[in-house]
């Protein structure tokens, strides 16, 4: 196996205190290895943002441990995490809150270069117009300001600015969803290109199952902040083993009006992160409940080579919901 | 009568540049389409085609320097281009329901959910606090958002991307307005809840008959969910119909590419010949402004494509009746 760059132990995180407080995170365990695409995907709500943005420090977890190259810098202040920021990044879900509607999109592509790099001027404008061309913006639009551009082009802005610095470890929210198929295709084949190289390590948070196929080499699998199951993305798309990814997945949408999707529905509540969960957070919805499932947390079992989920009824084999 | 009837739509964004000459940016450029009652439109396009720009210049949300030069948009018969700002408002968050793409951004920070749903409703009627926050709890619940008392006191920063998404569909949806439109509306989903949305828009559109247009990149909403969609390139709409005759016999050849271009088909690598560099809007080419990216482009191109049609499916194209290449 490769080096970890970063590792998730354990890690928590609470919003609010008391009955109001929400869990977004409950004892997540992730690695993420160099040069790799881990996929995060999941329900709506469950935490995957939050995961990112604790991942980067961008947010102090309330539990548990954020390791980035073998430094635990879980408690580091924002000062001393300011030196390791070039070396990761972000692109955010929102293109219209992340960027400065007041400044150039040259200015806003330029920014990074500016703080986390010893580029003169004339270096930064040439570098900025490069990354431009990269993400496919025409060169007309770096004088713009966010506000005349397109969704669509915002997004490959923020993309821009992210790999700007070359970091070793980005966390992609959600990057390519408001894009059409040629420029995400060509989008991802740049962060194919990058990947090779430079080995950066890549967290890709996305909803469209088909990118995560092209895009992730491993796929965790979130649901009301805990991990349900993780592993190769083959395997986990083509023979999920938490009923939820089961449902998950049969939720596609195919793109032929003459195909129907054969679609499990779900039943019953979301349970609200503000209350406690004993047991799988599943139990609400899932079509396979039985006792146990509502006693203890479900471990993560093995449920293939490299492939685990945290499902009771893996132990015999019944965690298959019946097409 | 049509529920929404678009025609000749052109908006430009007019600046100066540095010495001082005028600059017109040719944005929308005789956008037409319309929607009946009961019907869902999808409108798909390449980024930057212009799709949210026809529907923000439809609903009079447009911004310096951009500006609607000419066109009609009737909605019940009532032209919205030539109404008042305030008559247009009266309609808008009432009789038509509006997602902007910037679903979070739209949010008021300041504001609590509850307290803005509660807001959009008594602008527009006369109900009583209590009442309108019973509606807002029913409509949180509605979109799927779990334990929505609770949630009614939360600021839209506590919430994830997609539950602001769809706190923003619920406004548009809580007057129950005869037109909705939404722009990407279920990007920030995942599939479980966006089937959960989609079915909840659908019962309405089937239910109370109204209509709506849904803007999205995923092919795979406009196949499932759509009755009719409207190809956009470029500030046009190069093709039109019934999503049961579009979709297995797409007449223009950019829809052909489109369509062709399903995530399953694309490997990574092969995905940049796809695309092409947008058209230029400060100098879009003569006749038909696909004719750079078409392989099947010849001299006539050079003219003002017509307008083809096979039943209810339309398409401005001059080989728009030759059938496609087979496909690889
Ligand atoms: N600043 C905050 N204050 C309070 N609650 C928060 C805050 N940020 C997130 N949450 C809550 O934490 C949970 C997880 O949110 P998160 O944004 O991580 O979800 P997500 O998986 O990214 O969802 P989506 O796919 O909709 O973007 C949600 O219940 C959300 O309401
Ligand atoms: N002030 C401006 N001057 C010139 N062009 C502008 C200006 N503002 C926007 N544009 C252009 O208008 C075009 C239409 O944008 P619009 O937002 O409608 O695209 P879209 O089809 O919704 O794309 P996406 O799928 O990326 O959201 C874009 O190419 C954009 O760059
Ligand atoms: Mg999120
Ligand atoms: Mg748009």
């Amino acid at each position: 196996m490769t080096r970890v760059v970063a590792e998730l132990a354990g890690l928590d995180m609470r919003f609010g205190e008391g009955a109001g407080a929400v869990h977004a995170l409950d004892k997540v365990d992730l690695l993420v290895h160099e040069g790799e695409v881990l996929g995060l995907v999941g329900e709506s709500g469950s935490g995957k943002s939050t995961l990112g943005r604790c991942l980067l420090r961008l947010l102090q977890p309330t539990g548990g441990r954020v390791a980035l190259d073998g430094d635990d810098i879980t408690d580091w202040p924002e000062r001393r995490l300011r030196k390791l920021r070039a070396r990761m990044s972000m692109v955010f879900q929102d293109p219209w809150s992340a960027l400065n509607p007041r400044m150039s999109i040259r200015r806003l592509i330029e920014e990074p270069l500016k703080l986390h790099t010893q580029l003169g001027r004339a270096a930064r404008r040439t570098e900025a117009e490069r990354l431009a061309e990269r993400v496919h913006l025409a060169a007309a639009q770096l004088d713009r300001t966010p506000a005349e551009l397109s969704g669509g082009q915002l997004q490959r802005v923020c993309i821009a600015r992210a790999i700007a610095t070359r970091p070793s470890l980005i966390v992609l929210d959600e990057p390519t969803s408001s894009l059409d198929l040629s420029v995400r295709a060509g989008i991802l084949d740049l962060l194919g290109e990058l990947r090779a190289e430079t080995a950066v390590s890549m967290v890709f948070i996305t909803h469209d199952l088909a990118t995560l196929r092209l895009i992730a080499d491993r796929v965790a699998v979130l649901y009301l902040g805990r991990v349900l199951e993780e592993g190769p993305t083959e395997a986990v798309m083509d023979r999920p083993a938490h009923p939820y990814t089961q449902a998950l997945l049969s939720a596609h949408l195919p793109a032929d009006p003459r195909e129907r999707p054969k679609r499990i529905r779900l039943e019953g509540e979301i349970p609200s992160p503000l209350d406690r969960i004993t047991g799988c957070p599943f139990q609400t919805r899932c079509p396979l409940v039985e006792k146990q499932c509502r006693i203890g947390r479900p471990p993560l079992l093995s449920a293939g080579p490299g492939q685990t989920a945290a499902c009771v009824r893996l132990i015999d084999g019944s965690n298959r919901i019946a097409a | 009568m049509s529920l929404l009837e678009v025609s000749d739509l052109h908006t430009h964004f007019v600046t100066r540049d540095r010495d001082d000459r005028i600059r017109t940016a040719r944005a929308l450029n005789g956008v037409g389409f319309t929607l009946q009652k009961g019907r869902i439109l999808g409108l798909v396009g390449e980024s930057g085609a212009g799709k949210s720009l026809t529907v923000t210049s439809i609903l009079g949300l447009l911004h310096p320097p951009a500006r609607v030069v000419a066109g009609r948009a009737l909605f019940q018969g009532r032209d919205l281009l030539a109404m008042s700002a305030s008559e247009r408002s009266a309609l808008r968050g009432n009789r038509i329901g509006f997602v902007v793409q910037s679903a979070k951004a739209s949010l008021d920070p300041l504001a609590r959910v509850g307290e803005q749903l509660v807001r959009v409703q008594r602008a527009h009627a006369r109900r009583s606090r209590r009442e309108a926050m019973e509606r807002a709890e029913a409509i949180l619940a509605a979109v799927s958002i779990p334990d929505p008392k609770r949630r009614l006191a939360a600021w839209p920063h506590e919430f994830s991307g997609g539950m602001a998404q769809r706190v923003v569909i619920a406004l548009a949806l809580v007057n129950e307005p005869d037109l909705l439109i939404a722009d990407e509306p279920t990007t920030a989903l995942d599939v479980t809840v966006q089937a959960q949305i989609l079915d909840l828009l659908s019962a309405a559109v089937r239910g109370r008959g109204i209509g709506a247009i849904i803007v999205t990149h995923d092919l795979g909403v406009v196949a499932q969910y759509c009755d009719d969609v409207a190809v956009m390139f470029a500030g046009s709409v190069v093709e039109q119909g019934p999503v049961a005759e579009v979709f297995p016999r797409p007449m223009h050849p950019y829809t052909q590419a489109l369509l062709a271009a399903t995530p399953e088909r694309l490997r990574l690598g092969a995905g940049l010949r796809l695309g092409g560099p947008p058209p230029n809007l400060y100098a879009l080419p003569e006749g038909c402004c696909y004719r750079l990216r078409c392989d099947r482009s010849r001299d006539v191109c050079r003219s003002a494509p017509p307008l083809a049609q096979v039943g209810d499916q339309r398409a401005a194209c001059h080989f728009a009746r030759e059938p496609a290449e087979a496909e690889a």
